[in-house]
């Protein structure tokens, strides 16, 4: 099959589906042959970031995807801009890749995912969806401006249930709830290295394009591959590379990807400037009296508090029995789809930039405060540290040129 | 200038990093704390210490010192002490061009700054924008801090060449300076591919409707990334002239790109100015 073939064929097939309504038009196998794939299922396919987690992440983009290009920092040796790349800006030139999946170090995430939306690509991105508050809202602003189609990792295909339907309702204005979330988040294994040797760059590494819109530091193996996860140029320890399978549930759950924390206080030891290390807990306060905890259960004195008031029957007991009513009188939520699904009726996937931008707020304000050392105020709206102008430096961190969001 | 036992004895209460080189056992915050508490008591002095007792990037000799001046600076921003943010910031400014100074610790100086700098910082971060080694943590940093760093783009740009242009031009472009549109817009023009499309970031970022023009003409190259890039710039600049109320303007920028954007490949776009001029 031609690259033009395809492509046409793809193209075709989503004007078909004209406002959201799925028009499958699948040719049966028995017709094209065996081992044939009908063209309106293939869809060229690429992955940036070929370590670990690539693979899996390219099977998010589902069936039916046929990898047509790889792209990696470490490819310098067989780099041909043709099958292989290094410069995601030369692949994602391409005209017969129509959706891209991102496994690269998440300093990475939201510049790729932005640059693939931008040249009309749908998009899987690992977790977590950005290194920081502003890149999030970047993405979410870049998957509504270009209308594309955006997953983090295999996230958000959730079944609408009561509670959800309470917190999504907006008739919940004042509750008492507490959920804490202990361990599980990594800490230690994820740490980085405050002594190291430096070392010289592999031959096959561009390790200026691996560090990227980060500082260009000296080269150290532990800052490449998975452990990359323990330092903040490219990730956010533990906390990042766990909150987000722990908490995407949660936060659809409990309507906490509706908006974001508006009091947040840490309990750490001084944070090293480059390593993640330890911190034991973060109390994440909400406008709607909804609080959330995280506690790594790895340093220091756990959190005091306990679960509370998170039932079905707890949160309906907030509500006046008028809104109970109005409750009842509404549509249940709708589900969403899943990517594979979503690049063909072009609905919003479960794991939408939107809802993953919140989710990551959570965890990225729990270690902005860490990091601050000092309890901190949030405006959900504007996405800016109250009267804390420094704290503000890490919601929205600079760039290396020529990188900029 | 020596370094004082007493701010020896105080460093050396920092962690030891553990058999892997990390942060993860025997992490005594109140011991940490009160350290840093009598480092700060020292002031303008115990910082020039720090700064000396810095060694090469991962070194023993370096951990301790590297950590507690980190911890120095934020703690004045947990204090809420402006006179001793102050005084720091402009020790570690003081530093910047000091030759003694591995590269790679006036770089650590500038990503302080970039923490805990204000005004007082920008001056000696703008000395550094011409300076290869150190032009991208000092572009950072004045990015952060914000506050008279315009003035310090503004001056190196005539003499900034390759790295230090791209880095001068989107540093302009970061802090919004509009007493650099017209130099922005030249630079669309520029030879370097990066430059143009930092240049057109910029004056995307401000809005400036005197540019509507310029960017249309700047993402109508042939087909490849800077198309992609340079028609970004065209529908931010859109949505920040709708904005601020100027919707005739925007209404021409995705007129064009609607009626430009003819390859199926490029639907996409064209789907995004139809939708936004329904709805203007």
């Amino acid at each position: 099959m031609t690259k033009s073939r395809r492509e046409v064929t793809r193209r075709r097939f989503l004007q078909s589906s004209a406002a959201g309504v799925v028009a499958v038009t699948i040719v049966p196998r028995n017709v094209l042959g065996q081992g044939e794939t009908p063209p309106s299922e293939e869809i060229g396919g690429a992955l940036i970031g070929c370590g670990g987690r690539g693979g899996g992440t390219f099977g998010c983009l589902g069936p039916g995807v046929r990898r047509l290009a790889s792209c990696d920092v470490k490819y310098k040796d067989r780099c041909d801009n043709q099958t292989y790349y290094v410069d995601f800006r030369r692949l994602l030139e391409r005209k017969d890749i129509d959706v891209v999946a991102i496994a690269t170090h998440p300093g990475w995430h939201a510049l790729i995912s932005i640059a693939a939306m931008e040249a009309g690509k749908d998009v899987v991105c690992e977790k977590p969806m950005c290194r920081f508050i502003a890149e999030g809202r970047a993405v979410a602003n870049a998957e509504k401006r270009f209308g594309r189609v955006f997953q983090t990792e295999r996230k958000g295909g959730y079944s609408p249930n009561l509670v959800r339907k309470i917190f999504e309702s907006g008739l919940l204005k004042k509750c008492d709830s507490v959920l804490v979330r202990r361990g599980g988040f990594k800490v230690k294994g994820w740490s980085g290295m405050v002594k190291y040797q430096v070392q010289e760059v592999p031959e096959t590494l561009d390790w200026n394009m691996y560090c990227g819109p980060a500082p260009l530091r000296p080269y150290q193996g532990h800052r490449f591959g998975g452990t990359h996860r323990g330092y903040w140029d490219y990730e956010g320890g533990g906390l990042s590379d766990m909150a987000h399978h722990h908490l995407h549930g949660l936060a659809y759950q409990f309507g906490r990807d509706l908006t974001s924390p508006v009091e947040v206080i840490p309990y750490a030891p001084p944070v090293h400037p480059e390593c993640c290390g330890l911190w034991g807990w973060c109390e994440l306060k909400y406008a709607d009296g909804f609080t959330l905890v995280l506690d790594s259960g790895e340093w220091g004195e756990p959190y005091p508090g306990k679960d509370q008031h998170l039932s079905e029957a707890d949160l309906l007991g907030f509500l006046s029995e008028e809104d109970r009513k109005k409750l009842d009188e509404m549509p249940d939520p709708q589900r969403q789809p899943f990517f594979e699904e979503a690049i063909h009726t072009r609905v919003p996937t479960g794991g939408n930039a939107e809802r993953s931008h919140r989710v990551a707020t959570i965890y990225h304000l729990a270690n902005v405060a860490f990091r601050c050392g000092r309890p901190l105020k949030f405006d959900p709206d504007t996405e800016q540290v109250i009267g804390d102008e420094e704290a503000n430096r890490l919601v929205n961190q600079p760039m290396r040129a020529p990188w900029r969001l | 200038m020596a370094v004082s036992e007493q701010l020896k004895q105080l460093v050396d209460q920092m962690p030891d990093a553990d058999s892997r080189g990390m942060y993860t056992t025997d992490i005594d915050k109140d011991k940490i704390e009160k350290a840093v508490a009598e480092i700060a008591k020292g002031g303008r002095e115990n910082v020039l210490g720090l700064v000396e007792m810095l060694g090469e990037p991962g070194s023993e000799e370096d951990v301790k010192p590297h950590y507690a001046l980190h911890c120095v600076a934020n703690h004045a921003l947990i204090a809420g002490d402006e006179r001793a943010r102050k005084e720091l910031a402009e020790t570690l400014a003081g530093q910047l061009s000091n030759p003694a100074l591995w590269t790679y610790n006036r770089a650590f100086l500038c990503q302080e700054l970039q923490w805990v700098g204000h005004g007082e910082a920008s001056a000696a971060l703008g000395a550094l924008l011409l300076d290869e080694d150190l032009v991208e943590p000092a572009t950072m940093a004045l990015t952060a801090i914000r506050d008279g760093a315009a003035e310090q783009f503004r001056a190196a740009l005539p003499r900034a060449q390759g790295k230090c242009r791209l880095n001068v031009v989107q540093g302009l472009g970061a802090v919004e300076d509009r007493q650099s549109v017209r130099a922005l817009q030249q630079a669309l023009g520029d030879a370097d591919r990066e430059v143009r499309l930092a240049a057109g970031w910029g004056l995307s970022r401000m809005g400036d409707a005197g540019s509507v023009d310029a960017l249309l003409k700047a993402a109508d190259v042939e087909p490849g990334w800077e198309r992609v890039e340079a028609t970004k710039h065209c529908l931010v600049l859109a949505e920040k002239l709708a904005a601020a109320g100027g919707k005739d303007q925007a209404a021409k920028i995705y007129s064009h790109l609607r009626d430009t954007r003819k390859d199926p490949t490029e639907k996409y776009v064209r789907e995004a100015a139809e939708k936004a001029l329904a709805g203007a």
